[in-house]
């Protein structure tokens, strides 16, 4: 269906709808970027560690 | 002086003298008991008094530390006080700095980290020891490389309020550990002129202002910055010199000695020529160097207040690093990201929903006003369509239920009406609490008062409409047409009473008059009655008003008897005439009535008047108005007029139509005993009125209509017919 033929009240519908995807969508990211950031922040723990621990 | 050799209080066998200072000779013993190396030290003078008593002497010998010699005992030998401490193997660190030059940064933090330690447990104390000469040469290194804390000042561990020290290490004393000025002057050769009361803090045991008159009384206007900063500086010496040492000097102390053992060299003795360690060419990492320097803060109150706080700072040390600083700022900056990420996501959530639910909301109130627009209308159909699509937006609403209550109540589906709205209001999902719930279920009772109304149920009407003014008591129509049905039940009074309120709320003329006219006509008051819902019908905007005081007027001409037929019928056709047949079924209905009643007046114009009846009829049928009753009264008018074919014709399609009842067969069995009747006799067959007959008895015996007069006139035929042998043949 076109946009063009989509009523003013369709329109919003759509619109709610579609930020209530792009929320989800953005706390799936975030729920991604949360997992990747405790792999990576151990990682990177281990290797400022590894850093601290040669130069003190 | 004691000889090497001799033997104290009959344990400690002097060994050997290993060092001298200001407290006296140091020696080397052998506890006899113990069998291990102990070091007897003399100490100063000035602490015997304090030591006299055994409590502190208790405190110190109590002292355990891995970093710090045990104290076994003080004795007193030649009226001299010695104090008998764990002999360390090793060597002093200012011996090791002396054959090593410097240390690295890893080797100092271990030992910087273990003073800490140290300094964090005597400072701990209660009250604290202050060690107050931390300098390489109390250090010792043992040979696994650790070090312990030796020749703390004793003297310092039991004086409480403003300690003064008993003597400064220049180069490691923090300021307030100097008397006053002049010594700090004294001691490191800088050229001065004080002018200072002759008492020393210590000889008075108070502090005592010391006021300088050296080169800082003649600061001028014209004199170069960096003398003028130098004098600054002088003047905030003048201010820390002589303060009295605390735990804090001993953190100055223990920075000083941290700082000579990284960089080989003594601290300048003079505070204002001190390199800072962190310009010092050294292999230093950020962290210790800030560390350091905080330790060095000339004023006691910038540098760690005491050696647990040294020690903590110590522990994380690698948090100063830039590198760990940039670590931390990274994960953070991610937490940030992610953490704005959620609280978007969620606000964004809650904004779609809102918009949604708000478009959701309109939406049904849309489709539901529309719904009501179309049953106004009389498109039912479509009002319909609208109610299912405000139901699937909102299923536990109750607008759209009301609305499709109105919508089977004005088609004039009463008895279905009044299941739905039953099933609506016994549903708890559909039955929301609320002020606006309470209304919307008031105007489903008042619906389904009504149904029953057009039903003639009156009782139940009147219950309905009691249930609609529990919900809702501000709505005059709920008490005009309670009162209506109390006229019904025959209770004017109380009819009266609510006609009482229902004014009170605003009740229309119109509705007044219709009311009155209800009860009149309840009286039997046909004529006055009549008065009423003709005012009524005139002066009313409400179709359904008009409507019901019409069908009631008609009522009334009824009830006044075949005078006034001609009015009645005179009256029905004009207001058919105004509406237009098709919103007028009700009054059609009324109307073929009245010509029915007309042609069994009229003998002469009957056939007349009934072809106008059956005209009438079959309009109601033929425009959704197709009950069994109607059709069985066409088919008696086809009757009466003698033509029984068509007569038949509709009472078959009639049994089609309804198989289950009785009343088909019924007239098909008179029927057919017409149509014999006019007949020859020998012509006669009423086989088939017989078989209609049977039927008929049938389906009676199964139904609640049990008083059926027809019924007993057919079997008394029957039995006639029995009688006088017709069957037989």
């Amino acid at each position: 269906m076109a946009v063009g033929s989509l009523s003013k009240e369709e329109l919003k519908m759509t619109m709610g709808m579609l930020l209530v995807a792009a929320g989800a969508s953005m706390i799936v990211l975030a729920i991604a970027l949360s997992v990747w950031l405790t792999v990576m922040g151990k990682r990177w723990k281990a290797e400022i560690d590894a850093q601290m621990k040669e130069t003190y | 002086m004691i000889e090497n050799g001799s033997i104290l209080k009959s344990t400690y066998r002097l060994m050997e003298e290993i060092g001298s200072g200001g407290g006296g000779i140091v020696y080397k013993a052998y506890h006899e008991r113990l069998k291990k190396y102990v070091v007897v030290k003399e100490i100063r003078d000035c602490v015997k008094g304090v030591l006299e008593s055994r409590a502190e002497a208790d405190i110190l010998k109590n002292l355990r530390q891995t970093y710090l010699p045990q104290v076994f005992d003080f004795i007193e030998v030649d009226e001299k006080i010695f104090t008998v401490i764990d002999y360390i193997p090793g060597k002093s660190m200012d011996k090791a700095l002396a054959e090593e030059g410097k240390f690295n940064q890893k080797e100092v933090l271990k030992w910087a980290k273990q003073l800490a330690e140290a300094l964090a447990y005597l400072h701990s104390q209660t009250p604290p020891i202050i060690h107050s000469d931390i300098k390489p040469a109390n250090i010792m290194l043992t040979p696994q490389r650790d070090i312990c804390l030796i020749d703390f000042n004793v003297s310092l561990a039991f004086d409480e309020g403003m300690r003064t020290s008993t003597g400064v290490s220049g180069g490691y004393s923090p300021p307030e550990q100097y008397w006053n000025y002049a010594m700090y002057c004294s001691m490191t050769g800088i050229p001065m002129e004080v002018k200072h009361d002759s008492a020393s803090p210590k000889e008075s045991g108070e502090r005592r202002q010391t006021a300088l008159v050296g080169k800082t009384q003649f600061i001028n206007q014209e004199a170069e910055p960096a003398v003028l900063e130098s004098n600054r500086q002088t003047e905030r010496l003048t201010k820390l010199i002589g303060r009295g040492v605390d735990e804090r000097s001993d953190i100055y102390s223990l920075g000083t000695t941290i700082y000579h053992l990284l960089t080989g060299e003594t601290p300048s003795q003079n505070f204002e020529e001190i390199v800072s360690v962190t310009k010092c060419d050294i292999n230093l990492s950020e962290g210790f160097g800030l560390i350091i320097s905080k330790m060095m803060e000339l004023s006691p109150d910038l540098r760690f207040q005491n050696g647990t706080e040294l020690l903590g700072a110590l522990n994380h040390i690698h948090e100063l690093d830039w590198r760990y600083k940039r670590y931390r700022q990274k994960i953070r900056n991610w937490k940030c990201l992610i953490t704005a990420l959620y609280a978007s996501g969620i606000i964004v959530i809650a904004f779609g929903v809102v918009t949604t639910q708000k478009e959701h909301v309109a939406a049904y109130n849309h489709a539901v006003s529309e719904a009501a627009n179309w049953i106004s209308m009389g498109d039912f159909d479509d009002a319909e369509t609208s109610i299912q699509a405000a139901m699937k937006l909102y299923p536990n609403r109750l607008e759209a239920y009301q609305k499709e209550i109105l919508r089977l109540y004005t088609m004039e589906l009463y008895e279905d009406c009044i299941l739905y709205a039953r099933n609506v209001l016994e549903n708890p999902m559909i039955m929301p609490d609320g002020e606006t719930s309470n209304s919307t279920i008031g105007d489903i009772f008042y619906i389904m008062g009504n149904a029953y109304f057009e039903k003639n149920d009156f009782s139940n009407a009147c219950n309905s409409f009691k249930s609609a003014i529990s919900y809702n008591d501000a709505n005059n129509l709920y008490y005009r047409d309670y009162a209506v049905s109390l006229v019904q039940v025959g209770n004017a009074e109380k009819a009266n009473e609510q006609l009482d309120c229902a004014i009170k709320l605003g009740l229309g003329q119109d509705s007044i008059y219709f009311v009155q006219g209800e009860i009149a006509f309840s009286e039997g008051k046909y004529s006055e009655a009549e008065k009423y819902f003709t005012t009524c019908i005139n002066g009313t905007k409400s179709e359904s008003l008009r409507k019901r005081a019409v069908l009631l007027c008609a009522s009334s001409y009824k009830k006044m008897g075949m005078d006034y037929l001609d009015q009645e019928i005179n009256f029905l056709e004009q207001i058919i005439s105004t509406n237009g047949r098709q919103q007028s079924m009700n009054i059609v209905e009324n109307l073929a009535d009245a010509y029915v009643r007309k042609g069994e007046a009229d003998a002469q114009n009957r056939l007349f008047w009934y072809q106008k009846a059956v005209e009438s009829f079959e309009f109601l049928y033929s425009n959704g108005y197709s009950t069994r009753q109607i059709l069985e009264n066409i088919a008696v008018l086809y009757g009466q007029m003698d033509q029984l074919e068509q007569a038949e014709t509709l009472l078959l399609q009639m049994i089609e139509k309804y198989p289950d009842h009785y009343k088909g067969y019924k007239r098909l069995a008179f029927l057919e005993a017409d149509i014999q009747q006019k007949k020859p006799n020998e012509q006669r067959d009423y086989q088939r009125m017989k078989e209609y007959y049977e039927k008929m008895m049938e389906l009676y015996s199964t139904q609640n209509d049990s008083n059926d007069v027809e019924v007993q006139m057919l079997q008394n035929l029957m039995k006639d017919l029995q009688d006088g042998g017709w069957f037989a043949k």
